[in-house]
């Protein structure tokens, strides 16, 4: 039956390894090509300090960024997509093909279990493309973790860049694929399952990016009092900020309000400078003691990728446990 | 064939509703091993639906279906993965089936003048049939359940088919139950008979004992049939053509028993009429 | 070896069919004591027909005293059907050949010869 699963998907695995195979080469050829641009030690010199700063010595490095930024920009989007794509060609068409084809009534009419036959193939099709999953995911990590783009490990709790890394892109393979099957023996015809699946992942992972994925833990107020404006010098670079606002007297963050900004503004009309004792002061009055962001520490990025495969990985599960009833449910 | 050993398929008040019709209503039967059974009726009569269940394939509204043994089964449209060559496709059958006879399945199919290595989907139709018919007699199955499966082929297909389908009795005692809209195809091949009119049993049993109890008789308008009882007639001017359920001895002159075709084409007539 | 050949529309059981064509090899001289029948395998792949069609024939043929099964060996012919002047080289149907040649010379047809025949067979059987 392993045989079986691998013949009837074989020409669509293969074309996902190929894709898998020309995007991961992609990533490694611009980060090599990076790399030959840059010295370590110009690296730890130059952005130790100042991870934002642009620095004037890797003049080179910096253009060649410059222009390799869209097809940066393409190969993370095709590392996400390659889980829609798994699920809307693998995992749709699996039973929606038998149904449309009548194949169903051949295979559920021989010795073989329907459940032997939906585990089996689900299992190898999990494997597969957990497996490219794998394979770009890990080419991400090792381009953000390579000394070709010592900036881009402070972008990999940010959305967009959190989503190529490889532990929560095998959590949305699995729900993609898991999503198609699901989708494609309810609704037993190939194309409208692959357009539900599509529309399925992206909704989904774009919906726990913007509403979940901020609540895994509680965001910490990071602040920068008026009276010490220096600390922003040890801001945590790899940390994602959700909101930008304000202080208050407990250390609790205020949203961007109005009256916020109403108040410092006419603290600002007072003599002086912003930041000297009058203006702390007059910010105190209103209950502002400094600029924040709602954030979450780099440190936790682990953490999430582990949290978010979890979410993903677990909805995968339902979503076979729901076909394989299903499917149970029909015959006898 | 011994059949002291139960039944092969035994239907119990079978019944199947699809979408508000009931495709089955109340159908029992029981059929013994070793026979072979021709399931017939008008399209739409509820054969397919019977088979379907039969196989395991669906679950029934109402009622039981019971199957001694390991099943195979040909659905009418005979679905074969149309990528793969006919040498892999008995390799599905062999990895989806424990009991697979791999020599018997591949003489089937040089009998049948298949290539090994042509592709499924480039076959004819008749060629089609013919291998979906090899993947369910190589498992060796103790019953096989086929939706008119002489539908695609051409005469001699249809021979060897027929020829192969009573050899596979004749070596393993297999009970077949072979359904088909045209009856004159099976004639020969069935010892019994089961005939469904809009999804109930209107017939059922040997094949030789039915057509024995029954006579067709050519009389004049109006002539009295005693207590048999008239399946179908049909009035000419002067004339009556009717065909008789005997109720006791044929007692009748220019009485003679009924063709298998003459008594199915009778009984879904008078279903027409009803 | 025997070859059969059912005729689905004649009205006659085909297991009596086999039986005719079973007999009609007999008196043909085409098998003879101690002969095995096709088995039900071989009639059946050459026909298509329900084996137990042929078994009935065969019992029904055992019935008459022709043949004898031995199990797990087949069917045997055991009596001859051959009749004198019945067989390919009898002198019976030599002279009948030349009987038909000379009323073909004649000018008669199938049926003239026909009618003869049965007014004669008639008349003396």
């Amino acid at each position: 039956m392993i045989w079986v699963a691998w013949r009837q998907h074989r020409a669509v695995l293969l074309s996902l390894a190929a894709y898998a195979v020309v995007f991961t080469g992609l990533v490694v050829f611009m980060h090599v090509r990076l790399a030959s641009q840059l010295d370590a030690e110009e690296v730890a010199a130059c952005f130790g300090q100042a991870p934002d700063r642009f620095c004037e010595d890797a003049k080179g490095y910096w253009d060649l960024r410059a222009r390799l930024f869209n097809l940066d920009e393409l190969a993370r989007a095709a590392v996400f997509g390659f889980a829609a794509l798994a699920g809307a060609f693998v995992g749709a068409p699996m039973f929606a093909r038998e149904w449309e084809q009548r194949t169903h009534l051949l295979a559920l009419s021989q010795s073989i279990s329907p459940r032997r036959w939906f585990t089996t193939r689900v299992a190898v099709v999990l494997a597969a493309t957990v497996l490219g999953a794998a394979l770009l995911g890990a080419a991400q990590w090792w381009a953000t973790m390579s000394l070709a783009a010592p900036l881009d490990v402070w972008k990999r709790l940010q959305p967009r860049y959190f989503e190529a890394q490889p532990v929560a892109l095998i959590g949305y393979t699995l729900f993609a694929v898991a999503l198609g099957i699901a989708a494609g023996l309810l609704l037993r015809r190939t194309l409208p399952a692959m357009a539900v699946t599509l529309v399925g992942v992206l909704g989904a992972v774009y919906a726990v990016r913007m509403f979940a994925r901020p609540n895994y833990t509680t965001p910490v107020v990071a602040t920068i009092p008026f009276d010490d404006p220096a600390q922003s010098a040890s801001i945590d670079p790899g940390r994602w900020s959700l909101a930008q606002g304000f202080s208050d007297l407990d250390g609790r963050f205020v949203e961007d309000e109005e009256a916020a900004y109403e108040a410092l503004s006419r603290c600002e009309q007072l003599p002086g400078e912003p930041g000297d004792a009058r203006y702390v002061q007059c910010a105190a009055d209103s209950g502002l003691t400094g600029t924040a962001n709602l954030v979450h520490p780099g440190s936790r990025f682990w953490a999430f990728q582990f949290i978010e495969f979890g979410l993903f990985a677990l909805a995968a599960a339902a979503l076979i446990a729901l076909s394989l009833w299903w499917l149970r449910k029909r015959s006898t | 064939m011994g059949s002291d050993v139960g039944f092969a398929v035994r239907a119990n008040r079978l019944g199947m509703r699809y979408r508000g019709t009931w495709a089955l209503r109340d159908c029992s039967f029981e059929l013994a091993p070793g026979t072979v059974t021709a399931l017939v009726g008008a399209n739409g009569a509820g054969k397919s639906t019977l088979l379907v269940l039969a196989a395991g394939l669906r679950r029934p509204t109402e009622g039981t279906v019971e199957v001694r043994g390991d099943v195979g089964f040909v659905a009418q449209e005979k679905p074969l993965y149309r990528g793969f060559t006919v040498a892999e496709t008995l390799r599905f059958g062999r990895a989806t089936n424990l009991t697979w006879d791999q020599d018997y399945a591949e003489h089937l199919v040089g009998a049948a003048r298949l290539p090994l290595d042509a592709k499924v989907g480039r076959l004819s139709g008749g060629h089609r049939a013919r291998l979906a018919l090899v993947l369910a007699l190589g498992r060796r199955p103790d019953v096989l359940l086929l939706d008119e499966p002489l539908s695609e082929m051409d005469p001699v297909a249809r021979e060897a088919t027929a020829g192969t389908l009573m050899v596979a009795v004749a070596e393993t005692g297999v009970t077949v139950v072979l359904s088909s809209h045209v009856i004159a195809e099976l004639d020969g091949m069935c010892d019994h008979l089961l005939l469904l009119d809009r999804g109930g049993v209107r017939l059922a049993g040997d094949v030789d004992e039915l057509i024995d109890a029954h006579r067709v008789v050519v009389a004049a308008r109006g002539a009295d049939f005693g207590d048999h009882e008239v399946v179908t007639a049909r009035e000419g001017e002067r004339q009556v053509t009717a065909l008789l359920r005997l109720a006791g001895p044929p007692d009748l002159p220019e009485a003679s028993p009924p063709a298998l075709h003459e008594l199915v084409v009778a009984y879904l007539r008078t279903g027409e009429a009803a | 070896m025997i070859e059969f050949r059912i005729d689905r529309r004649s009205g006659v059981a085909t297991y009596l069919q086999l039986v005719h064509q079973v007999k009609q090899a007999l008196r043909l001289g085409l098998v003879g004591p101690g002969d095995r029948l096709p088995t039900a395998k071989d009639v059946v792949a050459q026909t298509g027909i329900n084996p137990n069609t042929v078994l009935k024939a065969y019992r029904e043929l055992e019935r008459e005293g022709l043949v004898e099964p031995m199990p797990g060996l087949g069917t045997f012919v055991r009596r001859s059907l051959v009749t004198p002047g019945v067989a390919e080289d009898s002198p019976l149907r030599g002279e009948l050949l030349d009987w038909m040649d000379r009323a073909r010379a004649l000018g008669m047809g199938r049926e003239d010869v026909e009618a003869l025949f049965r007014a004669v067979l008639d008349k003396r059987f």
